[in-house]
């Protein structure tokens, strides 16, 4: 693997995770609001 | 003001960017090329994909029940006539982007789209492309993005701010205190940069103007310097005094001898050629529309990539960057409407106007191009900055339409760069609404040396490239108010 592609697919994974971070900050109880 | 740290951070950063640029604008114009070809390759369909759920986001949220909810207590009212706030939606939407990119843009569309279709048809498609960068998708970023922060200041009552949805929202976990205040940070420094961006593309378009109209061939740089010398005192020095209403009416009067100018290119051009083009091209971009917000433009070859990076996905990053500076004035605006209300003003209206505004002189420059030998696809080429004067030069009256031209351009300058170091010093105080006048004079010596920087790079696409890369870390902040504004509407009483 080349090194651009390392870094492609790090910052596509930073991506990915944060669309799960988003959806599960939607999904969660927040208390008292 | 030593004991804020936000503001001490936010004031240190854009100042060591204004620094690097001025100091070395070489090395910080390589940098950011190379990082947002990278950034761009690995993230366009994020960007893109992020950009159109706004859009449909909005649209939803006009037509849902919500509607209904009021940007205000209940019983709230708007403060201005529903005339008076279309004007002024119509004067946020103006800037001297689109005296630059006018004629321009269009016609650099078509010089690419020309190698692969007649013409004719070239024309029609990059007519729809500059409306598709300019309209709906635009306005969607500035109105969601005005939404979230009329809704929790005055349906919540909490301050202004970019960091409030997410103290409002979400409540647990000590990580919301670090990405509130760290979303803060982000929007001022996109906004510092995306403002200083369009600052030097400013002063490039009145410097291509006085050129053009005076015939001072040669003088690049002396010029350049001279433009940015005057610019800086004519708005260093009302940010010592209140102007603010004095500024909204050098706003308005750049509003209406920009509208003028259309209008008189419409009247004075060939009518029925600009009125067909118009009403064709919002044809074409009403059809592609859906197609289009989605497009990346993966399968046709590196030329076609690189041109999608440079335009519409450097657009979507720029309305981003510029959509907390935009969005505090919109909400101001709009206090008391209702969310529909809100979306049907916010979204539609400007981005009709950009379809006649983009109709007119970029139907006036393919008139040119199709009709006449002039060489006006060179020069939006080579020198996009001349461009809207070599068009006017083709109909009668230039020297005055020119002035006019670039008159106006100055006054949107002065009027942006006093708005933006206002918003910036209310947004570096945790919302204070009357900054002092010494944190707005050390925002508006910010933006003169990163607007420096960036003029000192001589030319649009690194100005934009570096604008770019502002505005990177802020596309991931709009996410999180959106579902910080989702999350809280759901608890609204359905009205």
């Amino acid at each position: 693997m080349s090194w651009e592609n390392l870094v492609d697919t790090l910052l596509n994974v930073v991506v990915f995770a944060f669309i799960a971070v988003l959806i599960w900050l939607y999904l969660r109880d927040e208390e008292g609001t | 003001m030593f004991r804020n740290p936000l503001l001490l951070t936010a004031l240190a950063l854009t100042a060591l960017v204004a620094a690097w640029g001025v100091l070395d604008t070489e090395g910080l114009a390589t940098f950011a090329q190379a990082q947002v070809a990278q950034q761009f390759t690995s993230r366009a369909w994020f960007v893109m994909l992020l950009a159109s759920l706004i859009v449909v986001t909005v649209i939803w949220l006009a037509i849902s029940p919500y509607g209904k909810v009021r940007l205000g207590k209940d019983d709230a009212r708007p403060e201005f006539s529903t005339v008076s706030w279309l004007t002024m939606l119509f004067a946020a939407g103006m800037g001297v982007g689109l005296l630059f990119y006018g004629a321009a843009e269009p016609l650099t569309h078509y010089e690419l789209i020309q190698r692969f279709v007649e013409p004719g048809v070239a024309a029609g498609h990059a007519l729809a492309v500059t409306n598709f960068n300019w309209a709906i998708h635009a306005w969607s970023i500035y109105a969601l993005t005005a939404l979230v922060i009329a809704y929790f200041a005055y349906r919540k009552g909490r301050p202004g701010l970019i960091s409030t949805p997410i103290r409002y929202t979400f409540r647990r976990g000590g990580w919301v205190k670090v990405v509130a205040w760290i979303a803060d940070l982000l929007a001022i420094y996109a906004i510092a940069i995306g403002l200083a961006g369009s600052l030097a593309i400013g002063i490039f378009q009145v410097q291509g103007g006085l050129q053009n109209l005076f015939g001072l061939e040669g003088t690049g740089a002396a010029l350049q310097y001279g433009v940015f010398a005057v610019l800086c005192a004519a708005f260093l020095l009302p940010l010592t005094v209140d102007l603010s209403k004095g500024m909204a009416r050098l706003s308005s009067v750049a509003m209406v001898v920009a509208v003028a100018l259309m209008v008189y290119i419409l009247l004075v051009g060939p009518t029925h050629f600009l009125m067909n083009g118009i009403v064709d091209a919002m044809g074409q971009y009403l059809s592609s529309l859906a197609k289009q917000s989605f497009s990346t433009y993966p399968f046709l070859g590196k030329e076609f990539e690189q041109w999608f990076h440079d335009w519409t996905l450097n657009y979507m990053v720029w309305w981003i960057a510029w959509a907390p500076f935009v969005g505090v004035f919109v909400a101001r605006i709009s206090k008391g409407r209702t969310i529909r209300e809100f979306v049907l003003g916010v979204v539609f209206v400007p981005s009709l106007f950009s379809l006649f505004w983009f109709g007119v002189f970029g139907g006036i420059g393919f008139f040119g191009v199709l009709n006449t030998e002039l060489p006006i696809l060179e020069v939006a080429t080579k020198t996009p900055e001349d461009t809207t004067f070599r068009v006017l030069d083709a109909l009668p009256l230039s020297a005055l339409t020119s002035a006019a031209a670039i008159a106006a351009a100055f006054l949107f300058l002065v009027t942006s760069v006093v708005s933006a170091a206002f918003v910036l010093s209310m947004f570096s105080t945790g919302g204070d609404e009357n900054p002092s006048v010494k944190i707005k004079l050390i925002w508006g010596v910010i933006l003169a040396a990163l607007g420096l920087a960036m003029m000192l790079t001589g030319d649009v696409a690194t100005v934009r490239a570096i604008i770019a890369l502002g505005a990177m870390a802020f596309v991931f902040i709009l996410p999180l108010l959106v579902i910080a504004l989702l999350k809280t509407l759901k608890k609204e009483e359905r009205p």
